[in-house]
């Protein structure tokens, strides 16, 4: 087995493919938890269950933060675009 | 089995995929074991003493149980965040 094999194998080319998307999106998953736990939980990390405000919090947290991203990249895009 | 022969066995591939989906698996505990006590010390543990104390167990044991909980909705908002993008495009 040579790793000519490996990487001429299609269906093991598919699947590692989809494994990289995976763990791609287990570290966003990761890193999002990292700062929304922060951000809802800071100091009452260690309460014995979750309240639904938390829940919400973390919700809201998750996309306030894609949001975020999303305009800084378009704005990051549009600065290119002009020259700046 | 020649060195020689290119192609993969369903055998082999099977081998080598469940390989990485453990590799993957493990560097995935790792992560959040990783995270779990960096959280979880920084918020139990104020001033070191020479033991953990019942409250402080209790306090990590808590503390990993909702970091664990957190992780579980992230995941699933996150989820449900790209499902939208999806349809949306």
């Amino acid at each position: 087995m040579s790793l000519n094999s490996l990487a001429n194998d299609p269906e093991l080319q598919k699947f590692v493919a989809a494994k990289e998307l995976e763990n791609q999106l287990a570290a966003q998953v990761h890193h999002l938890t990292n700062i929304c736990f922060d951000k809802c939980l800071e100091s009452s990390g260690n309460v014995s269950e979750l309240s639904s405000r938390h829940t919400t919090c973390l919700q809201n947290c998750v996309d306030r933060f894609l949001d975020c991203t999303m305009l800084i990249t378009n704005r990051t895009i549009q600065r290119m675009q002009q020259g700046r | 089995m020649s060195l020689d022969t290119p192609k993969l066995d369903t055998n082999q591939r099977q081998q080598i995929m469940n390989s990485v989906q453990q590799q993957m698996a493990i560097q995935n505990a790792q992560e959040i074991l990783q995270k779990l006590s960096d959280k979880c010390f920084k918020a139990c543990i104020q001033k070191p003493g020479s033991t953990l104390s019942s409250s402080d167990q209790k306090c990590i044991s808590q503390c990993s149980d909702r970091y664990m909980d957190a992780w579980n909705i992230v995941s699933r908002a996150y989820g449900e965040r790209i499902k939208r993008e999806q349809l949306r495009h």
